[in-house]
């Protein structure tokens, strides 16, 4: 069962407020991953809260779509598409993964298609069909927007392999 | 999984989740998403020159934000509440969900200098093809070709695979600012007065002054609205390839 059909069945059934917690259970990550991955961390995740807040305010209607996160993923898109800023990453703290210190601003070079399929694909191991479900668009978006992106990315921090 | 990978899963993990109760009690903006737009913009194009050249004419609709409405958080999550939409005091019920709208993904009154609805300038051919239904052809304009979505009186056009104009001309679209084919001159003015009036010489316009800009209108002999056009900022489809 893919991303969607999971999203689809948490509002599917039970079309009442009740069943608002367990979607945004299974919607907040897959939202806030690709929102941040797209927008950086303070804007990502102010897009992932609106989008959700958006889902609040128009649960019923919600419910009737087949592909409930890949339209909040654009509601969140729409309103922060706005704010031509600059992308930021903020570096973790207190991790235990050895960081490398270029890879927020390397990460932010890449355009916004290529930083969601790398971070969603490469990082976080989503299949093309589910970063396509996500951001609506083919997976061969998907899969062209990865290899440029992971090539430009390995580039800019100079790693020849993936070791 | 690689270094790399784990690398790029720690630096999107630090930002913060979202919490449920922060999203209940959010204010959040009113109108239907998504939208693409809401800020006054003004954007000064190479556009406006090329399309009053070739005959056409542009404006930029200022749209100001909607304000906001807030939800009032409660233990569970319970019934939106709201100052100033009673619509949403009403509780959804809880078996039988009454018949409802879902927001169309191309907003058709959301036509804006950002696109058209979720729909943004920049975005790819194939998804404006899947968010549309609508299959792009080829417009061969002689010495160049662009590729076309037309639907119900409003064209779509593209460049290099990319979201680059919308023409109306046709009824059922408006602006994020009310602005229809058809409208009065002096409506369009009422709605969005910094637009001025001018003459390309085969007819008058409303645009905002300087040109060029990347969205204006067109008049008919009536003083009415004939058509609208917005393009992507500094990114139009050269005059040449719109075919006119």
């Amino acid at each position: 069962m893919d991303t969607s059909e999971r999203s689809a069945e948490a509002v599917g059934n039970t079309q009442d407020l009740e069943a608002f917690p367990e979607f945004f259970g299974l919607a907040e990550p897959q939202l806030r991953r690709a929102l941040v991955a797209a927008y950086g961390s303070e804007r990502g995740r102010e897009a992932t809260a609106e989008a959700l807040a958006w889902a609040w305010e128009h649960w019923p209607e919600l419910c009737r779509m087949d592909n409930p996160i890949g339209y909040l993923y654009r509601v969140g898109q729409s309103r922060t598409r706005p704010r031509k800023r600059r992308v930021v990453f903020d570096a973790p703290a207190g991790t235990e993964v050895e960081f490398e210190p270029a890879l927020p601003r390397a990460l932010a070079e890449l355009s916004e298609r290529q930083r969601v399929a790398v971070v969603l694909v490469h990082g976080y191991g989503l299949t093309h069909r589910e970063v396509a479900e996500l951001t609506q668009t083919s997976a061969s978006s998907v899969q062209s927007h990865l290899e440029r992106g992971l090539r430009r990315l390995r580039r800019s921090l100079e790693v020849t392999s993936d070791g | 999984m690689d270094e790399l990978s784990r690398q790029l899963v720690a630096l999107v993990d630090a930002t913060e989740p979202v919490e449920i109760d922060e999203v209940l009690t959010r204010p959040v903006a009113s109108g239907p998403p998504p939208s693409g737009w809401r800020r006054p913009v003004l954007v000064a194009a190479a556009a406006v020159l090329a399309l009053l050249v070739a005959g056409g004419v542009l404006l930029l609709v200022a749209r100001t934000d909607d304000g906001s409405r807030t939800r009032v958080a409660t233990e569970t999550p319970a019934v939106p509440t709201t100052d100033d939409a009673p619509d949403t005091t009403t509780p959804p019920p809880t078996s039988a969900v009454p018949p409802v709208t879902v927001p169309a993904v191309l907003d058709r009154t959301q036509l804006s200098t950002d696109g058209v609805g979720s729909l943004a300038f920049g975005d790819p051919l194939e998804e404006a093809e899947a968010l549309t239904g609508v299959k792009a052809r080829l417009l061969d304009c002689g010495d160049s070709e662009g590729q076309v979505i037309e639907i119900d009186g409003a064209t779509l056009w593209f460049g290099d695979g990319e979201f680059r104009l919308w023409d109306v001309r046709g009824p059922g679209w408006s602006t994020v600012s009310g602005v229809t084919v058809g409208m009065p001159a002096d409506e369009v003015v009422a709605r969005v007065p910094s637009l001025e009036r001018g003459d390309s010489g085969s007819g008058g316009y409303l645009a905002f002054p300087p040109l060029p800009t990347n969205f204006l209108v067109t008049l008919d002999a009536d003083d009415r609205v004939d058509d609208m056009f917005a393009s992507m900022a500094r990114a139009l489809l050269p005059a040449s390839e719109l075919c006119w």
